[in-house]
């Protein structure tokens, strides 16, 4: 396998992986931010 | 073979869209934080003279601590220094609406109250001022939270909330930690 053929066969699969663990990582991020947000923000009451 | 550049633009198009969603919808959370649960940031703009508040007006020792108006109006008077609060007991009741508020005559500080979104700067020459309910009673800690010195580790105030029926001013409308 000439070095180009090996650069095309990694392209391949690699965007997919990088999607893959920014959707995981925005995900996680989003459900924390709400947990934080419905269970320590909200119950902690009016301020202004 | 490889994604094209027409499938890069796509999904990076895709990928703003999924941004923008994100934003909107942590946007649209806070909106309704302070529509329906009236969460918002404390925002008063009211001048004061760091160099006189001791002197003359609400700041002078004699009026800090809290106080009940003829309105039924609770607040309270601080005044944060360089290392203290003065006074470092306050007493608000439960349940009730209470206005804080804060004055400096000497550098910034910041004061939160443990376990609530009560949370404000205080700036030389501003007061500061937040109205809140605590809803749960008990002794919460009030540190200054922004570095003001040396001595700021050691700059911090209780704040005692009471049971409303526990709550009782005196014939001037002041209630104090010592009158308990």
């Amino acid at each position: 396998m000439t070095p180009d053929e090996e650069l095309e066969r990694a392209m391949r699969e690699v965007p997919r992986g990088a999607l893959a663990l920014a959707a995981l990582s925005v995900g996680v991020l989003l459900v924390a931010w709400f947990l934080v947000y419905l269970l320590v923000f909200l119950p902690r009451g009016m301020v202004s | 073979m490889a994604l094209g550049e027409e499938a890069i633009v796509r999904s990076e198009l895709r990928w703003a869209a999924v941004s923008i969603g994100v934003v909107s919808v942590i946007m649209l959370a806070l909106i309704y934080a302070g529509l329906v649960h009236h969460i918002n940031p404390p925002s008063n703009i009211e001048p004061i003279d760091p160099k006189t508040l001791h002197l003359s007006g609400e700041f002078t020792e004699s009026n800090l601590g809290t106080r009940v108006s003829a309105d039924g109006q609770v607040t309270s008077r601080i005044v944060a220094t360089q290392f203290t609060f003065q006074p470092r007991c306050i007493v608000v009741p439960a349940n009730q609406r209470v206005t804080l508020r804060f004055a400096t005559p000497d550098v910034i500080h910041g004061i939160l109250v443990t376990g609530t979104n009560v949370n404000t700067m205080i700036v030389p020459g501003y007061v500061s001022q937040v109205h809140t309910v605590f809803t749960r009673t008990g002794e919460l800690l009030m540190p200054c939270h922004e570095y003001c010195g040396l001595g700021h580790s050691e700059m911090f105030a209780k704040l005692r909330v009471v049971p409303p029926e526990q709550f009782k001013p005196d014939a001037q409308g002041r209630v104090s930690c010592d009158a308990r």
